[in-house]
């Protein structure tokens, strides 16, 4: 029985940090459906993200540093399209791909500038006494986080569906000349998607940033996201929610039940194990796109 | 009739180095339809493209000539301006968003216009085309080869454009539906008041509808005129119609099987036709 409730604990905790890493992730899917670009920045702008409002936060106040924070996202959206999409048009996904890689190196620089190396600490002022359902102890903190992560891919999900720019969006990622040839402006297309991917970044790095502290080894979590991309498919939102929670849960169990017989370390390499076999038995991820092809 | 649309001599060049177009001149009549004819890779296709100015993901530009849409240069536009301004290609191989629905494909097409309510223009696709209207909630990616180019040419149509430039509606289709296709494109013209530009290699069904039309050969206008004026020209009827001496086109390829058999595998001068029934083969 106390199996039983212990394996229940680990698989709500697994699920409530997967929905984390769900967030991560699908700041990649965002620009990768509209660009086919894996943006190796994604990591950066997490870690900028969160330096920004952890830096703004003792001078100005939680929400107008969050509110500078959302410009200041918006902002490297613009940046981004201008300085690396716009010369770029046409070229080798390769090349836009190391140009991603430039982005995240001046990312991780200027923070550097501006902040400081040294690690922050963010309280968003969420109780630590855990919430007890039938014995099962689940924490707040990750409970509140989750909710959050729900409540972004859900206006997300509205944003795609039901707004014009949404429309043009996905029609962008599915076929980026034909939607040029009517009229859906690629530029503003692309920087919208950027500005997206920094707000989804912005929202993953307070979470992890107050559950872990904000410092410079965050744009790793960049890592965690890669599998989750791999076992959903890299071009679903649908995907990265799911791929999130399967990883989540993966870890949780994984280190409560095989860590404990050979001395814990199981939780980090999970995912890449379960990335492993999807790679193996299910290459285009759970909700990949598949070419429609008719017979 | 006066042009809507002028291409005067333009050059197209890819990556600097490729050569394309070598001078194309045309005129797209006011509420009209004009032909490009032509086989694969003569640069019809780029013409298009160079009118709607989507050459650059391509590498392409225009080093030489001017495009003239009511009397204003287009050169330089963004492609979105030109689709604002009432130009609205339908490229080849229908490009429908695979994923998205009939629906939200239509949508698509009314992007660039400014207006709130598209619901009305919806209903005209739809009574056009009812078949789109059964499968709205569809993903495109599903429908058929004729509805998919129904509902790229619907596509067009949400955008209220002036000129539609399409790039070989006909390309795998079965010939009932291009002749159903053709004939749709017909009654547009004359109920929408809109005026097309056909880039085609079907020259006997494209010519069945048009007013006037290009013959095109490796990057050049090699013959132009008024339909029936051209029709009695030689090159086109040997080279894009398929009529020999005699003129029922059926005949003549059968003429051309006869010669094959009685010549072996590589005998017989005349080329296969192009366009006619003769391409099913």
């Amino acid at each position: 029985m106390n199996e039983l409730i212990y394996a229940i604990e680990l698989t709500i905790t697994g699920l409530l940090i997967g929905s984390m890493y769900s967030l991560v992730a699908l700041g990649f899917v965002l620009i990768f459906k509209a660009s086919s670009v894996f943006n190796f920045a994604q990591g950066a702008m997490t870690l900028f993200a969160a330096l920004s409002v952890v830096g703004l936060f003792p001078i100005v106040g939680f929400w107008p540093a969050l509110a500078l924070t959302i410009v200041a996202m918006c902002g490297v959206a613009v940046f981004a399209e201008r300085v690396i999409f716009r010369p770029l048009i046409g070229g080798a996904p390769l090349v836009i791909f190391m140009a991603t890689l430039g982005l995240a190196f001046m990312l991780e620089g200027s923070a550097q500038i501006i902040w400081g190396t040294q690690p922050y600490g963010l309280d968003l002022g969420i109780p630590i006494e855990p919430i007890i359902i039938g014995g099962v102890y689940i924490s707040r903190f990750d409970l509140v986080a989750a909710g959050v992560a729900g409540l972004l891919v859900l206006l997300l999900v509205l944003f795609f569906q039901k707004t014009k720019i949404g429309l043009g969006l996905r029609a962008v990622a599915d076929d980026h000349v034909a939607a040029q040839s009517m009229g859906i402006q690629l530029r503003r297309v692309w920087a919208v998607a950027w500005a997206l991917a920094g707000l989804v970044a912005l929202a993953a790095g307070m979470l992890w940033g107050a559950r872990i502290g904000v410092h410079f080894a965050m744009s790793l979590i960049a890592l965690k996201a890669l599998p989750v991309l791999i076992i959903g498919g890299i071009e679903s939102v649908p995907g990265a929610i799911v791929g999130g929670l399967i990883v989540g849960v993966a870890e949780a169990l994984g280190e409560g039940f095989v860590g404990s017989m050979i001395g814990g370390g199981v939780q980090d390499i999970m995912a890449y194990l379960v990335a492993l076999l999807f790679l193996l038995f299910r290459p285009y991820g759970l909700f990949g796109e598949k070419k429609i092809e008719r017979v | 009739m006066t042009s809507i649309l002028e291409v005067k001599d333009i050059e197209v060049v890819y990556n600097r180095a490729i050569h394309v177009l070598k001078g194309v001149s045309l005129n797209v009549p006011e509420k009209g339809i004009a032909a490009l004819l032509g086989g694969n890779g003569v640069g019809k296709s780029t013409t298009l493209k160079a009118i709607s100015n989507l050459l650059k993901a391509e590498r392409g530009a225009i080093t030489h000539g001017d495009i003239r849409y009511k009397g204003e240069s287009l050169l330089g536009w963004d492609p979105a301006d030109i689709v604002r301004s009432g130009i609205f290609q339908v490229m080849e191989g229908r490009r429908l968003f695979q994923h998205l629905t009939v629906e939200e494909n239509l949508r698509a097409g009314a992007y660039s216009r400014r207006v709130g309510d598209i619901k009305p223009d919806l209903e005209r696709v739809y009574n056009y085309f009812p078949r789109l209207g059964e499968r709205r909630a569809q993903k495109a990616g599903y429908l058929s080869g004729g509805e998919q180019q129904m509902a790229a040419i619907g596509r067009a149509l949400m955008a209220r454009p002036k000129v539609i430039l399409l790039d070989e509606p006909s390309m795998g289709l079965a010939p009932i539906l291009v002749t159903e296709i053709f004939e749709i494109l017909r009654v547009l013209c004359e109920e929408e008041n809109v005026s097309m530009l056909l880039a085609e290699q079907n020259a006997h069904m494209a010519l069945s509808i048009v007013s006037e039309a290009y013959v095109m050969e490796s990057g050049r206008i090699i013959s132009q005129g008024a339909t029936n004026e051209l029709t009695k020209t030689d090159i086109v009827r040997k080279s894009y119609l398929g009529m020999t001496e005699e003129d029922n086109a059926h005949r003549a390829y059968r003429q051309i099987l006869l010669q094959k058999r009685a010549a072996g595998p590589r005998g017989g001068t005349l080329r296969p036709t192009l366009g006619t029934k003769g391409r099913t083969t």
